[in-house]
């Protein structure tokens, strides 16, 4: 079916829902290089025009794309017409301003309603602003050893990556980030190789670091999910299975993954029963773009693509999802403008879908982008209500080379909003001496004077 | 004392931090002002991210390169598909092909080799105009003496369309030498790929790679090396790639 809008004498068509949403996606150089963009600035807002008329049932009626997927089956599954009852006579302007007026209880009752594509669709009619304060109302609390998400926090992913896999490298890296406050998310380790023998060896320091330290947080190594079924079959002691995911199946099988795979790890790790205040066990992380570069997108725009991945994050049990909004490269998001508007788009549609949203505010040498723009968009996350954001010494991830945000950068966050670390964290953190009764980081000379030594013995 | 609490919060990282840092290259125990970083650690990462960035606006240096590498009528000068560094950054389909007028020159000489090195800016020129003649010089002696070579200066290319070029002169091979993304660390890193029998639609498994060519990583020696014994094994399996570097 076609679709069309008219400014005065010109009429704008649009030949099918995909094209539509493509359209009315805001400028980025993913949609250009798909071939998919808007050609001006006009056809942009008549698309959006468009959108904003139409009807949301329309997304249950009309197929974006016509191969067989399993993401779509998904959806389809998902898709609950009781809840969808409360919105289910609104078009997608009618829905911004429905969801502008709505408390989060109100939102929260309706997620199963709303389909991936309905979130893609109303964020395209919504500015940064609408997209933060609508996040910010709604939250999704998950917990394994720390609670993640409650009102009034900010978690860290402690990234605390090596080029070569080093243990003490990795160790180091990781008590430099619990100096400043960091790891109540997880203490999370991309694996340089993704053998299954260094997957086990990372694995085992990590939980290593947590028993010396009495640590209330979670650890995981970011290798494949099947080199993470294959470690647990050998006995490590794996807390959070890690999976990059995207929005088709196609895309998910560049990854090589499939949705009975992930259901597969997440049956192992749940049967560890390593969790102390929840078993949320699995940890998702997305991105604009990922979709077009396996070449599984089925000619449906960036933005929207990556909401369908959400769908496949929310029928898993998971602590963490984050989207690595920046890491892709300026042909998906070109530069500082762009990223900040993807990360705002992806946090918010998550968390519609009710997906435990987190961010790497992060960026590449070759984007037009620097460290002011990652603290605009860490700033406006942190006001939208992010889960947690992912944090490396200096912001500079000496593995994967990009650029996250520092240890630092959190915590002069929660310094300057109030907003606090998860309450096992921050207890722990506060026990140490790491931060004072106020909440204010101290140096840790203290706690690091006790424990630094013992460094070289846990790597072994 | 007494007026010692309305000193500003500053920490100097522990000393038991500190020892650590020759452990490993990652920016640990920089201190603290409030909670945010000290001025010298923020103007350090500064100047870092700076050389990048001025690594990724860089030209190809194409006179001094063009005397270097002077060999009859070699080099060849070729363009990529792209107009602009922007578009070289976000089309990277227009950096795997040929500019028409290169796709003209090139099928209408009759200059010909075995191995075709193709020296292409990539995301850092400083990376090729610093590190690519030394790398060549170092490798030539390394080669069969009854294997022919040519060179090509690219720009704006990717590394795909080196395979276009080797094609059009009938190469055996092809080696593309190009700037890496330039990291924090190193600005002026060079990238090398191997291809074997290229075609239009070679996939990256079939090349082989050496990466991290600078002074200060793998130096330019080491690196002419190791191409010239992965030309060798290409030579003799007929094909490069991940496949016959596994044994498979």
């Amino acid at each position: 079916m076609s679709y069309s809008h008219t400014f005065g004498q010109t009429r704008w068509q649009f030949d099918n829902l995909r094209t539509l949403l493509a359209r009315a996606t805001p400028h980025r150089s993913g949609d250009v290089l798909a071939g998919l963009a808007a050609t001006s600035a006009e056809e942009r807002i008549a698309a959006q025009n468009c959108l904003a008329d139409l009807p949301l049932s329309t997304f249950l009626a009309e197929a974006l794309f016509d191969a067989p997927d399993d993401v779509t089956d998904l959806i389809a599954a998902q898709h609950d017409p009781a809840a969808f009852a409360p919105i289910a006579s609104l078009t997608v302007g009618e829905f911004r301003e429905w969801l502008l007026g709505a408390t989060g209880a109100q939102i929260g009752a309706i997620k199963w309603g709303i389909t991936p594509e309905m979130a893609a669709a109303v964020s395209k009619v919504m500015r940064n602003a609408d997209l933060i304060s609508v996040a910010r109302k709604i939250r999704v609390v998950r917990a394994f050893r720390t609670t993640v998400g409650l009102p009034g926090t900010i978690a860290g992913r402690n990234q605390p990556n090596s080029p070569t896999d080093d243990p003490l490298g990795i160790a180091i890296s990781a008590v430099d980030g619990l100096v400043y406050g960091s790891g109540d998310a997880v203490i999370g380790v991309n694996p340089a190789t993704d053998g299954v023998s260094e997957y086990i060896r990372t694995a085992r320091l990590l939980d290593d670091l947590r028993m010396s330290f009495d640590l209330p947080v979670q650890s995981c190594v970011l290798g494949h999910v099947t080199t993470a079924i294959e470690a647990m079959n050998m006995g490590a002691p794996v807390d959070l299975v890690f999976q990059s995911i995207a929005g088709s199946q196609a895309a998910n099988a560049g990854f090589g993954v499939s949705l009975s795979i992930l259901t597969e790890a997440q049956e192992a790790a749940k049967a560890l029963n390593r969790g102390t205040v929840g078993q949320d066990v699995m940890y998702f992380e997305t991105g604009q773009g990922a979709a077009l570069s396996s070449n599984g997108h089925h000619g449906v725009d960036q933005q929207t693509m990556e909401t369908r991945a959400y769908a496949v994050a929310r029928a898993y049990d998971c602590l963490l999802v984050n989207t690595v909004v920046g890491f892709i490269g300026p042909e998906y998001l070109y530069d500082g403008k762009q990223i900040i508007r993807a990360g705002l788009e992806d946090h918010f549609c998550g968390k519609l879908l009710g997906v435990p949203m987190g961010v790497d505010v992060c960026y590449t040498n070759h984007a037009e982008a620097d460290q002011n723009d990652m603290d605009v968009l860490l700033h406006a996350l942190a006001n939208a209500g992010v889960n947690f954001v992912i944090t490396v010494p200096g912001a500079d991830d000496i593995m994967l080379n990009y650029q996250s945000l520092s240890h630092h950068d959190l915590a002069q966050l929660r310094e300057t909003t109030g907003l606090r670390p998860a309450p096992e964290f921050e207890a722990w953190l506060k026990g140490r001496g790491i931060t004072s009764p106020d909440g204010l980081l101290t140096g840790a000379a203290d706690w690091l004077t006790a424990q630094g030594v013992s460094l070289p013995e846990i790597a072994g | 004392m007494t007026d010692t609490p309305m000193l500003p919060r500053r920490h100097l990282s522990p000393e038991a931090l500190s020892q650590l840092k020759r452990f490993t290259d990652a920016r640990i125990a920089l201190g603290q002002a409030g909670a945010g970083l000290p001025t010298e650690a923020v103007l350090g990462f500064a100047l870092d991210h700076a050389r990048a960035r001025d690594a990724i606006g860089s030209e190809l240096n194409a006179d001094a390169l063009t005397e270097a590498l002077r060999d009859g009528d070699w080099p060849l000068l070729a363009h990529s598909a792209v107009t602009s560094r922007q578009e070289y950054l976000t089309r990277p389909n227009l950096g795997r092909r040929l500019s028409d007028d290169t796709a003209a020159h090139l099928s209408a000489t009759n200059l010909t080799c075995d191995l075709c090195i193709v020296v292409a800016d990539g995301l850092s020129a400083l990376a090729v105009n610093e590190n690519a003649v030394g790398v060549i010089q170092a490798l030539c002696p390394l080669l069969p003496p009854e294997m022919t070579v040519g060179t090509v200066l690219l720009r704006n290319g990717r590394v795909a369309a080196g395979d276009r070029i080797a094609l059009a002169l009938g190469a055996k091979a092809v080696l593309i030498l190009i700037g890496e993304r330039p990291g924090l660390s190193a600005a002026d890193s060079l990238g090398a790929y191997l291809t074997w029998a290229p075609r239009e639609d070679t996939r990256d498994a079939e090349r082989f790679c050496v990466s991290n060519i600078r002074k200060g990583g793998l130096t330019l020696d080491a690196a002419a090396r190791q191409i010239a014994a992965l030309l060798d094994r290409s030579r003799i399996a007929g094909r490069s790639g991940v496949a016959i570097a596994d044994g498979r």
